[in-house]
């Protein structure tokens, strides 16, 4: 009964504007005190998240994407790509979902994305005459396509924590992720026909000189990419590199930003760092929380007693993910739910590579999904727009990944077509 | 409050201070990381752990930052419904209570300290790991402080409008 | 009466031993045994796979009594005891019967230094024998100077070594070793064989140098005011049943890492036996690097003690 009043309180509360990492600190602070355990344990976890070796990518690839997003760099990608793909309808919103993708297999992080290049992009889409609200979806939600892509950290982590082959698990979100971009390439394609978007004819002149203007931005994938893939980077590694070229970049070479600039450019992308991990460490604390008292394994022994068929327990287990995505984010649904569901998914004769698209299709869904997803908050707080309306414009693109995500949990033979 | 007005608006300074500083610093070192292992085969033991931590008061700071300029992420959809005075005492509530715990959390934080210096754990870096992990309480208090003050303004607001 | 009133008590267990593994089948066997033989009186329950957070993060949990024991490692039983230390010195132990020997010699030594710090050392489990595995062959001691060899920060043993063989070791945390082996970026890794299974690193090396290069020791220690909570009839219970199953663990664990070498082999990776003399090389440099390693990670005098059991130890076995 207490508890169903703290519930009620803490969500009136965040409903009325108290900031999220306040009202999850609060509800976890709530749990552990009636549950008679020292609070420091919420502190524990935040700093537990704070020194996660992975995380240092996030501040270097945000201060790197404010950096390309204060500087002239949109502008000249727009013009290189409008003189490129301008003839094709839907051309700019295609190139945002392919660089996206690119960018979310790289880094692992969908909201690094959406910080980093969403800065770029979005000024890029509203100028080339795409509806606002189509260009806020598609940042929003889009990115997170890559997560099935390599070298993806949550496609390593759940070969990790699940114990399948990385190699094989490569291959099998390859065409389930070329299925997610067609599918989204043709809707892109659908609305920007019906919105009209102006297209432009196709001179190669115009294409020469837009390449000539954007020389210096061109080797950034494939200095992050090129990078990972030779070697000579880590992924945090890829970030720092990516932070020095662009610095050089953009206050050296093309000086749009000037040095004294910087201090501000730097407190302006830190303070969003600063917001978003404060809500990564509260959220591990509450799932500490929930695993201490092992609230999934309770719900899962629900499960196992109640559903008997193989098709109902995937319509569950994809209800089940999406809300630990939507809820707990990517990285803590990994390393929290996998470890439990293995097993029963293996008894209801699941192909474990199945089971890990599966599962990393409905966490990319569900970290976009509304009430909580983590993407639209970070969109929110990036484009600088209410929170409400970027949950309209996410919905028409999440429908879309929810029909392939129902393709690709009940035609196992786009995980596993590439296996032999 | 003019006063604290004087201190906050020194200590906001301070922090855009320590960011850069610590941005930049995490570039260079995480940067001479890559020149070493790739140049010359080899690494700083203690590089990952200063970066890390970098990391850890980057963000904390600029947390504690985003008090200051109500830039922590939230949802008001159910604050437009309200008119004029309702709306200041709804703000004035959400305030105190983010008040309240982040002042548990000091607390709480404040103990982590406690138990990591029994703990006596030392870092790479050659300080003990508590030191590095001062910067917790320190921005807790900073923002309990900041969103303390806000929400005493909300309330004056409520007095002065009545 | 009191007895049917007695409070049932839960004990909380952490381990980064992953859910199913064969560590975690024994450990629920311990338990089923405790809970009949105490009537359920007494139990535990465990968080495996490193849910709570690595071995540091149990131990502050341990501290503020979230959880009330765990399995740990040797690095994080060494920050309860620093002296345990001394059996991850490198190529110390050559066999598994030298182990027992030394830590049964041990055994009251140790568990008086976790005793002095409230816990309770219940009984050794085991990591394995650690040995290298690599994408380039490393049969000499200057193939591994001229390799790029992975090494894990906060150390101090195996920082020791490279100092002394004056390799610049390349720091890379856990989850970054994987794409590190598959770019390049690192070229030898070590860990116990079971281990290497299932971080799966043996699936981007091509030799495994069978060497065992240290032991790792691992321990479940539980907080003694937990403890004191139990019943003395019941306690002895427990002591009997850890006693057991923590013998069967040790050998279920010695018989996984006998068979890992056998699965890696199975998938291509080579094994490479390095001559004596070499291994020799490889010993006299970890026998200078002890030498100038600080007191404050191991005492001297605990080397040298353990070195007089091994001493006894070979002479007798002669
Ligand atoms: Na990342
Ligand atoms: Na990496």
């Amino acid at each position: 009964m207490n508890l169903i009043v703290a519930s009620a309180i803490v969500l009136l509360l965040m409903l009325f504007g108290a900031p999220i990492f306040v009202v999850i600190s609060g509800f976890t602070l709530y749990l552990f005190y009636t549950s008679q355990i020292d609070l420091s344990a919420v502190i524990i976890e935040m700093h537990r998240m704070a020194t996660t070796p992975l995380l240092v990518a996030i501040p270097l690839f945000t201060f790197a994407g404010y950096l390309l997003s204060e500087s002239k760099a949109p502008k000249r990608l727009i013009r290189l790509s409008d003189a490129m793909l301008g003839w094709l309808p839907g051309g700019l919103s295609i190139i945002a979902l392919i660089t996206c993708a690119i960018f979310t297999a790289l880094t692992g992080a969908t909201g690094l994305t959406i910080i980093a290049l969403g800065g770029i992009l979005l000024p890029a889409m509203v100028r080339g005459k795409y509806p606002e609200i189509f260009s806020l979806g598609l940042l929003t939600t889009s990115g997170t396509l890559g997560l099935l892509f390599p070298p993806s950290l949550p496609l390593i982590i759940y070969a990790i924590v699940a114990k399948v082959r990385i190699d094989e698990l490569f291959l099998a979100g390859i065409l389930p992720g070329i299925l997610l971009l067609i599918l989204l390439s043709v809707f892109n394609v659908h609305r920007s026909i019906r919105a009209d978007v102006p297209k432009t004819d196709f001179q190669i002149q115009e294409v020469y000189n837009a390449l000539k203007a954007a020389i210096w931005e061109l080797p950034l994938p494939f200095i992050v990419l090129g990078g990972i893939y030779s070697g000579y980077f880590a992924v945090s590694e890829a970030a720092a590199t990516t932070a020095v070229y662009v610095l050089l970049v953009e206050v050296v070479i093309y000086r749009d930003i000037r040095w004294r600039e910087l201090p501000e450019i730097m407190k302006k992308s830190m303070v969003l760092v600063g917001t978003i991990l404060i809500i990564f460490g509260a959220a591990m604390g509450l799932t500490n929380y929930l695993i201490d008292d092992q609230i999934p394994m309770k719900i899962l022994g629900l499960f196992k007693t109640h559903i008997e068929n193989r098709y109902l327990f995937l319509v569950v287990l994809n209800l089940f993910l999406l809300a630990a995505g939507c809820t707990m984010g990517i990285f803590s649904a990994l390393l929290v739910v996998v470890p439990m569901l293995t097993p029963i998914a293996h008894a209801y004769g699941i192909h474990p590579i199945h089971l890990g698209i599966i599962f990393l299709t409905n966490l990319e869904i569900g970290a976009s999904l509304p009430p909580l997803g983590i993407n639209l908050f970070i969109a929110s707080i990036r484009f600088e727009k209410p929170v409400l309306k970027l949950y309209m414009a996410s919905l028409p693109f999440i429908a879309i990944l929810l029909v392939a995500l129902a393709i690709i949990t009940y035609l196992p033979w786009f995980s596993l077509a590439l296996l032999g | 409050m003019d006063s604290w007005d004087r201190l906050d608006e020194w200590l906001g300074k301070l922090e855009q201070f320590l960011l850069a500083i610590f941005l930049s610093l995490m570039i260079l070192v995480a940067f001479w990381q890559i020149v070493l292992r790739n140049l010359l085969a080899t690494g700083m033991p203690w590089g990952d752990t200063l970066v890390r931590y970098l990391v850890v008061w980057v963000g904390f700071i600029g947390a504690a930052l985003a008090a200051r300029e109500g830039k922590h992420i939230q949802i008001d959809v159910a604050l437009q419904w309200i008119p004029g005075v309702g709306s200041v005492l709804v703000q004035f509530i959400t305030k105190l209570f983010s008040a309240f715990i982040c002042g548990v959390l000091t607390v709480a934080a404040y103990k982590f300290i406690q138990n990591e210096a029994l703990m006596g754990d030392i870092s790479a870096l050659g300080c003990p790991v508590w030191f590095l992990q001062l910067i917790i309480p320190i921005t807790f208090a900073l923002m309990t402080l900041r969103f303390g003050f806000k929400s005493f303004r909300e309330l004056s607001t409520i007095f002065k409008n009545s | 009466t009191t007895l049917g009133a007695q409070k049932k008590v839960v004990i909380k267990m952490a381990t980064i031993a992953p859910d199913g593994s064969a560590w975690m089948q024994v450990f629920n066997e311990l338990n089923a045994d405790l809970m009949a033989k105490t009537d359920n009186r007494v139990s535990f329950r465990i968080y495996p796979g490193g849910v709570l957070g690595d071995e540091k993060d149990m131990l502050r949990k341990m501290y503020i009594g979230q959880i009330h024991g765990a399995a740990l490692l040797a690095p994080g039983l060494s920050t309860l005891m620093k002296d345990v230390n001394v059996t991850q010195v490198p190529f110390l132990f050559e066999t598994y019967d030298e182990v027992d020997y030394v830590l049964t010699k041990m055994d009251v030594f140790f568990k008086k230094g976790f005793e002095d710090k409230g816990y309770v050392l219940m009984g050794w489990s085991e990591g394995g024998f650690v040995r290298m595995m690599s994408t380039v062959p490393i049969n000499t001691l200057s193939d591994l100077k001229k390799a790029k060899v992975w090494t894990w920060e906060d150390a101090p043993i195996a920082q020791a070594i490279f100092d002394e063989a004056n390799i610049s070791a390349i720091p890379l945390s856990i989850p970054d070793v994987l794409l590190g082996l598959q770019t390049d970026m690192i070229q030898v890794v070590y860990a116990p064989p079971a281990g290497a299974i299932s971080l799966q690193w043996f699936v981007r090396t091509k030799f495994m140098t069978d060497v065992p290069l240290m032991y790792l020791a691992g321990g479940i220690v539980i907080k003694r005011e937990v403890l004191n909570a139990i019943p003395k009839a019941d306690l002895q219970l427990m002591t009997e049943s850890i006693d057991r199953y923590m013998t069967k663990m040790k050998d279920v664990i010695r018989k996984q890492n006998h068979e890992a070498i056998a699965v890696m082999e199975k998938h291509g990776v080579k094994i490479l036996k390095p001559a004596r003399e070499e291994i020799e090389k490889f010993k006299s440099l970890s026998n200078a690097a002890m030498q100038r390693l600080g007191n404050n990670v191991l005492s001297k005098d605990v080397l040298n003690e353990v070195y007089g059991h091994l001493e006894a130890y070979r002479k007798e076995k002669k």
